[in-house]
């Protein structure tokens, strides 16, 4: 049964998918789409007739099809994050984000376009944020690292404390030069616009491996989910679960976030709903949330990009105000009274 | 585990194979030759005229209607207000691109002032479309302008046209200067005034510091800009410089109520300008103090005619044009 | 398995524990009965290697218990924990799918265990729904589908109605039937008095009492643990009782 549902997500994701080819602010034509489909797969493109323009095909090769992929990848990076996240601090009310991942990235991202750094050349803000956002998440754990062990409400405390430390850096750093707080914001609410295939390479590679690694640890997780001392009881080595999820999970989200910019509340409520759909245990609740995360992002950014023609709206604002009435709504019809208790 | 680790490897090396080929295929997919980026300092290195250019650049837009090219254009942006009644296809604002209507447009370049991101830059270039940057910021002076002017005649074919326009901006700024110092000398023995441009009360002060092409308005107009001892380039000023300060003029944005000058706590509320009522709100001209192109000239006359009530006659425009350039009502 | 505990000893500021000698024998059941806050949770979590003792040590099969790492001590030992819970809707199968970690699934051995507790049909519910019981019922399931040799729980009948912890009782005889080694803090003398083969009695962190369980549970050691009068007492029917309470 659970895994009928997991199927059906994954239909449903091909189709968003297929479907979020056809949105933007110029119209392509069915026909067209589909001829360009045909010559992207080898040897099956020389049968294909040639209907369609170059800028039709620059539009669906280059800017959407890598858009939608970046959508897939980094809505299923925070989904899986999520709940990985969830489950080691036992509390579903944890996002990747809470271990100074965004505010290190932002803080990464923001200095390379305030300070104007360029050391790694044009992908210096990305480069910067995935770097900044994986070095905060250390100096988190190291700072939580008591006598060999991290207690899960000392690991938020601290993720907590130094996020305010980094954010403020990043509010002197906005301060400093006002000119660039357009940049800046448009980055902090998080955007699938940017995203080519070169950006995208690297990072598809990290979330595939990061995400893979993080579900090889579902059934740790899943001890871990009902106490530390429970877990080590059933023979889980639950400090090295906690550091190989909690770097897996720092990894795949730094290099999501570095390409997108912070994209909020994915991670937190996609573990939710795949919850809610298949149960608690990791071994459903790690791919739905991936497979969610992914199809709701792109449906976040079809929005951002088709409500407003030609204007690309910051993927958070949609993620905001589409995605929590929509999840209020399940949260009453589904739960059913099980988060009481 | 050990069976785990190797899985793990087998599937990353062939991911990386399929993800790796699918990437180079799609780089290479268009086969159309990679755009540049154009600066004043890169000059105009590509072999062809630009036939298909998006304006993203409101100075530019006036600056390559007035070089002739206007026909060469194919998009623009919201903030285009010269020359009037343009109806080039909107192609949205800074930090967004819209990089769909850009490729059906089929451009050939995107001029810019704003920093947008590598990537978005990257993908301009992969597709075959140039970037031309026109810097706004700290350092912008009449001569990176009239370089500007140069470097959108050669890419448009219209470097004649740009060599006239230069020539008559430094008549216009050589005239203009001899004009404000002889009725500084004649109103006010030759002391300069103490001036302050208020661009902007959003999150502070905002004016324009030194290094940037409106306090070269104030010097043509032998004006002290008391701002460019604190700072370069547009940024926020501690209020109590403002004070200290005590400015005899004041040139105001017109986002900005005047009447906020007198409020309690301003400022600007006991400086003789407000005394004076010597504060003059940018109108028409507003769009002169923020893009740099040839058109500055014309808010240094307008500041002249506003200080000292004098109107200092310019070298007529060098270039037939449907629609004056001079929103001072002086041709 | 043997379980030997030596001069196990430890300290926080408010309290001290030990030090304790003891050896739990091969196939035996240790009950360790005193007040609350005598330490008799602490002294299974010392044993279990959840605490790090300041002095002393454990030793499980001969091997130190601070030695094992988690996978060894999992095989040698199960914890019955006075409660868990899963914050995010973990199914009784679930629950019993992580004390199975380090043998795989086993539906067969899963249902056995859920059986033996009568909760049978409860392998699809909701944990977190269920009864303070029932989850207490689950718990012990659980340990036994785990089955380590040596098991250790924490009040394993409290909460429990009488007919529940009988099962209960019921439960602890047969796995000793099996050879499993069985190490639990009680509160129910009667209990224990029929149950355990040896005692260790605490107050305050200290011994007062450690053996077999017909010559430890005297009358004189249990006013010194619980410093109230105990008296012996024949009912009617002629059985002998140990009462605390003489209304």
């Amino acid at each position: 049964m659970k895994h009928v549902w997991l199927g059906f997500l994954f239909f449903l994701l091909i189709i968003t998918i297929l479907l979020s080819d056809f949105i933007g602010s110029v119209r392509i034509p069915i026909l067209s789409l589909l001829e360009i489909y045909g010559s992207q797969i080898p040897y099956l493109s020389q049968f294909v007739p040639h209907g369609y323009t170059l800028a039709q095909e620059q539009i669906i090769i280059q800017l959407r099809e890598p858009e939608i992929i970046g959508g897939v990848v980094i809505g299923a990076s925070l989904g899986i994050g999520g709940a990985a996240i969830q489950s080691i601090f036992r509390n579903p009310i944890t996002e990747p984000y809470i271990i100074g991942l965004s505010s290190g990235a932002s803080l990464g991202a923001v200095a390379s376009i305030v300070l104007g750094f360029t050391i790694f050349g044009i992908y210096t803000q990305q480069i910067a944020a995935f770097i900044f956002g994986l070095s905060v998440v250390f100096i988190v754990y190291f700072f939580a690292l008591k006598g060999g062990r991290v207690h899960p409400t000392y690991l938020l405390l601290t993720g907590v404390a130094v996020s305010f430390f980094v954010s403020a850096i990043v509010a002197l750093l906005l301060f400093t030069n006002i000119n660039l707080q357009g940049e800046a914001f448009f980055w902090l609410l998080g955007s699938l616009e940017n995203i080519n295939w070169t950006v995208l390479y690297p990072v598809v590679i990290i979330v595939l491996i990061t995400s893979y690694a993080i579900y090889l640890q579902h059934r740790e997780l899943d001890a871990i989910q009902m106490g530390d001392m429970h877990a080590r009881s059933v023979g889980v080595n639950v400090e090295r679960t906690k550091r190989i999820t909690i770097f897996m999970v720092a990894l795949g989200v730094s290099a999501s976030v570095s390409i997108s910019g912070l994209i909020g509340f994915v991670g937190l409520v996609m573990p939710h709903l795949s919850r809610m759909l298949l149960g608690g245990s990791n071994k459903h609740v790690i791919p739905a949330s991936g497979i969610l995360g992914a199809i709701f992002l792109i449906c976040a950014d079809d929005i951002a990009r088709g409500i407003v023609p030609g204007v690309v709206i910051p993927i958070g604002i949609v993620t905001g105000i589409i995605g929590v009435p929509f999840l209020m709504y399940f949260m009453r019809k589904l739960t059913g009274g099980r988060y009481e208790g | 585990m050990n069976n785990r680790l190797k899985i793990v490897i087998a599937v990353v090396v062939v991911l990386a194979v399929v993800v790796g080929g699918f990437v180079i295929y799609h780089e290479d997919a268009t086969g159309k030759a990679k755009g540049e980026i154009i600066t004043i300092t890169t000059g105009d290195n590509i072999p062809y005229k630009l036939t298909r250019i998006v304006s993203l650049d409101p100075a530019a837009t006036a600056t390559i209607y007035a070089l002739g090219a206007y026909n060469d254009l194919v998009g623009g942006n919201s903030y285009d207000f010269y020359p009037p009644n343009e109806n080039l296809p909107n192609v949205t604002d800074y930090p967004s691109m819209d990089l769909e209507q850009i490729f059906n447009l089929s451009a050939d370049a995107v001029i810019s002032f704003s920093n947008y991101s590598g990537a978005q830059i990257s993908q301009l270039l992969n597709s075959g479309i140039n970037y031309v940057f026109l810097s706004s910021d700290a350092g912008v002076n009449f001569s990176v302008i009239e370089k500007q002017n140069t470097l959108l005649g050669e890419l448009t074919g219209t470097v004649a046209n740009a060599t006239l326009i230069n020539q008559w901006m430094n008549v216009s700024l050589s005239t203009l200067h001899e004009d404000a110092l002889s009725y500084d000398q004649s109103e006010y023995n030759g002391t300069p005034l103490r001036g302050f441009y208020y661009l902007s009360s959003y999150g502070g002060y905002w004016t324009a510091g030194n290094d940037t092409f409106v306090n070269s308005y104030f010097q043509y107009a032998d004006i002290i800009n008391i701002a460019a001892p604190y700072d370069s380039g547009f940024y926020t000023i501690n209020p109590e410089n403002i004070v200290n300060e005590s400015p005899q003029i004041v040139i105001l944005d017109d986002s900005i109520n005047a009447s906020s000058l007198n409020a309690t706590g301003s400022p600007f509320a006991s400086s003789p300008a407000v005394m004076n009522g010597k504060v003059y709100t940018t109108t028409s001209n507003e769009y002169m103090f923020t893009e740099p192109n040839f058109r500055d000239i014309f808010a240094i006359q307008w500041i002249i005619f506003m200080v000292y009530g004098q109107n200092p006659a310019l070298p007529s425009f060098p270039i037939n044009l449907t629609y004056n350039p001079n929103p001072n009502g002086v041709s | 398995m043997k379980v030997e505990v030596e001069n196990l000893t430890f300290q926080v500021p408010s309290f001290r524990l030990g030090p304790l000698d003891f050896t739990v024998g091969d196939g035996t059941i240790t009950a360790i009965i005193g007040k609350n806050g005598s330490g008799k949770s602490t002294t299974l979590k010392l044993i279990h290697g959840d605490l790090k003792p300041n002095d002393g040590t454990v030793k499980i099969d001969k091997m130190k218990v601070s030695s094992l790492s988690s996978l060894q001590l999992a095989e040698k030992t199960s914890f019955v924990w006075q409660e868990i819970y899963s914050p995010m809707s973990f199914t009784v199968r679930d629950v019993m799918n992580v004390s199975g970690y380090k043998r795989g699934i086993d539906e067969s051995k899963m249902e056995a265990a859920l059986d033996k507790v009568g909760l049978a049909d409860f392998i699809d519910r909701d944990f977190s729904v269920l009864s303070g019981g029932e989850r207490r019922l689950v718990t012990l399931a659980a340990a036994i589908y785990q089955d380590s040799e040596i098991m250790i729980m924490d009040e394993p009948t409290n909460f429990l109605d009488i007919d529940n912890q009988i099962l209960i009782y019921n439960l602890i005889k047969g796995l000793r039937e099996k050879g499993k080694t069985i190490i639990m803090t009680m509160h129910d003398l009667d209990a224990v008095h029929n149950l355990a083969d040896s005692v260790l009695i605490l107050r305050d962190g200290k011994k007062i009492a450690w053996g077999e369980t017909e010559s430890t549970l005297t009358l004189e050691n249990l006013n010194k643990a619980f410093n109230v009068s105990f008296y012996s007492y024949n009912t009617i029917n002629g059985n002998s009782f140990v009462g605390s309470y003489n209304g």
